[in-house]
């Protein structure tokens, strides 16, 4: 007899890796991903491990980033999970944490530089920051406009295309039971447990009923949410990424910005990725955005990202462009992850928003522990959706 | 409102091959601001493939069958009324589905872009890859590259050839490099001699195509007569070499379609030239989000379209090889027809004259389609043989070094994925330079035939800006 079943709703990150931590618990659990694993969100973006406050975190008045920088202890929880994750999982993850650098090119850059730092001190975060000397001695293939750069050691990446898959493989292992190409049709509750309807591509539709939903949906999370008579503040937005050929080696470090839209890091088979959060386009159907389409690429977005990229990296105008895609990634309206039981919603739990993929296996440990034991060692109220209350008080 | 009648383009055609002359020869004397953008940096295409113009190639493809078509390329390269973009690669196209459409294009001088009303997509077709051991030696060529450097520059690329394949036009080229002065040491094919004839009871397309028959028939005279075996039955197996091709190994294939490679025989040579057909090059319009379909023996990927010879992208045009692979006369005439649908959907030349052409050209294209209906039988050739080919270390993709063995235990351990794109994203095949062009083919027919769903369902890998590799630095504003 199973300690709960679970059906999970999304086959990303999070999707996977909380039905891993939920089966290996002692769970029963089966994942419900209306098309392949891994192919949104989750496998397309730029496998960035960041730990540093972002900027667009702290740009916003001293009372905000205070707000923001209490991020910091899932921050920290996300280095000791990625830190032991190859060994967890047994496979090899191309994790790779040798430090990043956020860099600053203005004075205004660097006094936000400062104030970061010294929040990060605060919320106990190791970071350091360089002066341009230590800077450029650390990352000689820097542009000399560097002024200043704060430094995380722990920082890096890892290779999307494959920790989700690691955490399927290693679930199905420990018995989820995957079911792709796969749709929710329908969600009901009554006074016992929640009633899915899924729908197979080819077109055979099944019943389940299930003590617990877990909606891992991603940028999708809302539209799932609304077929349990809930909002939920998730938007999704359409990026584009870069890629070059495989270089030689050229970058250590994960580069970021204090004041420009930019992240860089070279992959292990040499290919240097480039992206920071430059918009691509939703098409529309119907005068509404399609999200259920690849979002197109902004031409002016790419040579823009590109520019600032051979700004802070010279050399890189003699790599080829091999690729721009775009994906989808979802933001929350007030920036923050929603983590946790939906109060309307008894047993609907939701896991998405903030920093998917650095903090995805953050946030699989802590729906899983909230799951099976009704709280969390660390305190996550502060992401609880119980903070759209107002959102939902109207839904009947 | 700005006004911008100067500044975007009636239309841009991507291709200055036989469907893209046809449509500017078409398209002529309306007043319509045309920009026509190639590779090469003459007009002509891969058939028509000239030399530079300083050059002078005194019997510079000789034969009735290219008389029609260098006539028409002569005409239309001599206009000035068309902005012409030689030496350019089409990056992408953005907004595709706007009245706006944004063309992104590498120059000799560096990355632009250019805005029109309407596209015609018309870029023909590359060689069908085919994996074997020693396959990505130095000298392992397609026939058509072979062709390129004869055409364009009466350079015979090695000393001695050896062709294998399925598709008759090794025959020709063939005859080429003799006539160029090179060596052949065979020409396999792997139909047998009586699949050929059983193709050929077609007799009314014999009729009608007897000029293609005679001219191929005196090519086959000419190769007997220089003594060069044409060997049917047969396959490449493996190319031989270190550093380079130094031979090749030729096996029979038996009754049942499996090869004997107890019976292979080797033939001295430093070039293997592989003709196993065509896939069309459709990277481009699916990037502009064009619906494409599957269909192996037109070729892979090839583009629906109305009978303007639009795609499912309003005012995105196609034309040649990829409504599917089926030679220069098609592509001609379907130039001709996108040419008259944009014009009648534009309120321009709608009268009884045009009707009379889409007629006309409607009813030469049902003839030459059928002509490459039999085109295609007879160089039909079964996945099984290139199944065959393949030892466990043959690379497949070889932009990222991934091999026969690889693509087989990539897919066994994960039933989760039936898509390319998730396979692709798993696995790295496809990712590399070529961005898929050498294994997609062969990927997607795999997984279908794994999944057991149609290669529809699995797709093809998605195709991205830019659909060519470009350097950084063309990119950025000068």
């Amino acid at each position: 007899m199973a300690l709960r079943d679970v059906l999970v709703i999304g086959g990303g990150l999070v999707g996977c890796a909380s039905a891993f931590y939920l089966a290996k618990a002692g769970a029963a659990v089966r994942v419900v991903e209306r098309g392949d694993l891994n192919r949104e969100a989750s496998g397309r973006n730029a496998g960035s491990l960041h730990f540093q406050l972002e900027h667009r975190l702290i740009e916003h008045g001293d009372a905000q980033a205070e707000q923001f920088a209490q991020i910091i202890p899932l921050n920290l929880m996300a280095i000791d999970a990625w830190s032991g994750l190859e060994a967890e999982l047994g496979v090899d993850l191309e994790i790779i944490m040798h430090g990043g650098l956020m860099l600053a090119e203005t004075p205004e850059q660097v006094a936000r530089l400062e104030k970061k730092y010294a929040l990060e001190q605060r919320w106990g975060l190791p970071t350091e920051l360089l002066d341009k000397e230590a800077v450029l001695k650390r990352a000689p293939y820097l542009s000399d406009t560097v002024m200043a750069a704060g430094y995380s050691p722990q920082e890096g990446h890892a290779n999307p295309r494959h920790v989700t898959l690691a955490y399927a493989r290693a679930a199905a292992k420990a018995g989820v039971i995957f079911d792709t190409k796969t749709h929710v049709k329908s969600l009901k509750r009554d006074a016992s447990c929640w009633h899915a309807t899924i729908k197979h591509d080819d077109g055979k539709e099944e019943l389940l009923k299930t003590q617990t939903v877990l909606n891992a949906a991603g940028a999708w999370a809302g539209q799932i949410a609304e077929m349990a008579n809930i909002h939920l503040p998730v938007y999704p937005v359409p990026l584009l990424m870069n890629v070059t050929e495989e270089a030689p080696p050229l970058l250590d470090h994960l580069i970021q910005h204090a004041g420009r839209k930019i992240t860089m890091k070279q992959v292990r088979d040499g290919q240097i990725l480039i992206g920071g959060g430059w918009s691509s386009r939703f098409h529309q159907k119907n005068g509404r955005l399609d999200y259920d389409r690849a979002p197109e690429p902004i031409h002016e977005n790419i040579i823009g990202n590109l520019a600032v990229a051979t700004d802070l990296v010279p050399q890189l105008k003699n790599q080829h462009l091999l690729r721009s895609w775009t994906g989808i990634a979802s933001v929350t309206t007030d920036q923050l992850p929603i983590l946790g039981e939906v109060p309307e919603a008894p047993d609907f739990y939701v896991a998405t928003g903030g920093s998917g993929f650095t903090l995805g296996p953050v946030y699989a440990r802590l729906m899983s522990e909230l799951i099976l034991t009704g709280g969390t060692e660390a305190q996550i109220d502060l992401y609880s959706p119980r903070r759209f209350r107002h959102i939902n008080m109207f839904m009947g | 409102m700005i006004a911008d009648h100067d500044t975007v383009a009636d239309m841009v055609i991507v291709g200055a091959g036989p469907a893209g002359l046809a449509a500017i020869d078409t398209l002529g004397g309306q007043g319509l601001n045309i920009h026509v953008i190639d590779e090469q940096h003459r007009a002509g295409g891969q058939i028509y493939r000239q030399p530079p113009a300083t050059f002078r190639v005194s019997n510079w493809m000789d034969g009735p069958l290219y008389d029609e078509g260098k006539a028409l390329l002569r005409d239309v390269e001599s206009r000035t009324d068309i902005n012409w973009h030689f030496g350019t690669t089409v990056l992408g196209l953005f907004d595709a589905d706007d009245p706006v459409k944004q063309v992104w294009l590498n120059g000799p001088d560096g990355a632009y872009t250019l805005k029109t009303r309407a596209v015609l997509i018309a870029p023909g077709c590359y060689d069908l890859p085919v994996a074997f051991p020693g396959w990505t030696l130095p000298g392992v060529m397609s026939a058509g590259g072979v062709q390129a450097f004869v055409k364009s520059q009466q350079i015979v690329p090695g000393n001695r050839f050896l062709f294998a394949g399925a598709h008759p036009l090794q025959l020709i080229v063939a005859d080429q490099v003799l006539a160029a002065g090179g060596d052949v040491a065979a020409v396999v094919f792997s139909q047998s001699f009586r699949e050929v004839f059983k193709a050929l009871k077609h007799m009314s397309v014999l009729w009608r195509h007897q000029l293609k028959f005679r001219e191929t028939a005196k090519v086959l005279g000419r190769l007997r007569k220089a003594g060069i075996p044409v060997i049917f039955n047969h396959s490449i197996l493996n190319a031989e070499g270190q550093d380079a091709v130094t031979g090749a190994r030729v096996v029979p294939i038996g009754e049942d379609g499996v090869i004997d490679s107890a019976r292979a025989r080797t033939f001295d040579c430093d070039r293997v030239a592989i003709c196993y057909g065509f896939l069309p090059n459709s990277e481009l319009v699916r990037q502009a989000g064009a619906h494409a379909e599957w269909d192996r023996q037109a070729g892979g990927w090839i583009i629906p379209h109305d009978r303007d010879m639009c795609s499912s992208v309003p005012d995105i045009y196609v034309a040649g090889e990829i409504t599917g692979v089926a030679g220069a006369e098609v592509a001609a005439e379907e130039g001709r027809l996108a040419a008259l649908g944009y014009l009648s959907r534009m309120g321009k030349n709608t009268g009884d004259s045009s009707i009379i052409q889409r007629r006309d050209i409607e009813s030469r294209l049902k003839s030459l389609r059928g002509f490459a209906d039999l085109l295609r039988q007879l160089s039909h050739v079964p996945q099984s043989l290139l199944d065959q080919l393949l030892s466990a270390d043959t690379l497949i993709c070889r932009c990222e070094g991934r091999t026969a063995a690889d693509l087989e235990t990539d897919l066994a351990p994960s039933p989760h994925f039936n898509t390319a794109d998730g396979f692709k994203l798993a696995s790295r095949f496809g990712m590399g330079l070529c961005q898929g062009r050498f294994c997609s083919h062969r990927v997607t027919q795999k997984l279908a035939q794994q999944s057991g769903l149609d290669e529809n369902k699995v797709g093809g890998f998605s195709t991205r800006v830019p659909v060519k590799p470009v350097l950084i630095g063309d990119l950025l504003p000068k």
